[in-house]
């Protein structure tokens, strides 16, 4: 079980040096700044693995900016909410770890179970087709669902989801997720 | 009717629907934090511009880098609005990389769920 990560620094690393910290104050500017980091600092990878990376960092973090219960709503269609984040590049193998954490109403719990486990045995063809399935039905349409994001999470990882939730005070959890690509 | 075009940000693409021309262009990454909203107006003028005379030819370039889940569905919307449009002399160019594994992947989905339309692939 991992320890709490909510109240750490979110961080890129390379190995153990750390080549740059964020704010644990996630924004759409700051999703867009993440992205940029990754593109500016990882120069040496393909692109396949720059795109991949930095789409499953816009997937989590407009997640934390859709489901933690600190999300604050700043008018002008714009939000905030806190997260913090790591993401550990592995130089002897060319692999990440991506790490996050939130906090989340513990109602939320059973729906990204839910959620999860709908996706966590499928291979990437069976991802492929419930990924358009949803798009189709339209299921999630305009709703606060991470059942895409999830898929496409999923479809780039190289070992499976991980996720935990960690009691954090009255009815709210920590949770956290653990990606490795 | 008039033609739409909004400019490209960091997160969200370069759009051009020339009417008179019949071009539809969409080009940048998408994933703008009201992926819906932002995509609202564009929805609204494809459907416009299905239901009426359209240009002789229609031409829909679709050049996104990458995009994120919203975009992929609001995408389902996009090519809805243009199989119910019943467009003539329609063409669908869909830009991939070619050392890019989801680029491809992205489009054999859009034109194996949208087979009526002419979906192109073009290398970038």
């Amino acid at each position: 079980m991992s320890h709490s990560l909510y109240n750490s620094k979110s961080f890129l690393q390379i190995d153990t040096k750390k080549l740059c910290e964020f704010s644990n104050i996630i924004t759409e500017k700051s999703i867009i700044e993440t992205v940029k980091s990754i593109e500016n600092l990882l120069v040496n990878l393909s692109k396949d693995k720059i795109d991949d990376l930095s789409l499953i960092m816009i997937e989590v973090l407009q997640n934390i900016l859709n489901y933690s219960i600190d999300t604050k709503d700043l008018g002008n269609n714009k939000r905030e909410s806190k997260g913090t984040f790591t993401i550990s590049a592995h130089s002897k193998n060319n692999s990440f770890t991506i790490q996050t954490s939130n906090i989340i109403n513990i109602n939320q719990k059973d729906t990204i179970i839910k959620k999860y486990t709908e996706i966590k045995d499928l291979d990437e063809i069976e991802l492929r087709k419930l990924s358009r399935e949803k798009r189709r039905s339209k299921k999630d349409l305009h709703e606060k669902g991470a059942g895409l994001g999830f898929i496409v999470i999923a479809m780039r990882v190289s070992e499976p989801i991980s996720i935990e939730f960690i009691p954090y005070q009255e009815d709210n959890l920590e949770f956290i997720l653990t990606l490795h690509l | 009717m008039e033609s739409l075009h909004i400019e490209a940000t960091e997160n969200s693409p370069k759009i051009t629907m020339d009417y008179e021309n019949g071009i539809i262009e969409v080009e940048g990454k998408s994933y703008p934090e009201n992926t819906f909203d932002f995509y609202a107006p564009i929805l609204s003028w494809l459907e416009t511009y299905c239901q009426n005379e359209s240009a002789k030819q229609t031409i829909i370039k679709m050049k996104l880098t990458y995009f994120n889940s919203a975009t992929s569905q609001v995408l389902f919307d996009f090519f809805d609005h243009v199989v119910e449009g019943e467009l003539e002399n329609l063409e669908v160019q869909w830009y991939y990389e070619k050392d890019k594994k989801g680029s491809l992947r992205d489009y054999e989905d859009y034109a194996d769920e949208f087979s009526d339309l002419n979906f192109k692939a073009v290398e970038f």
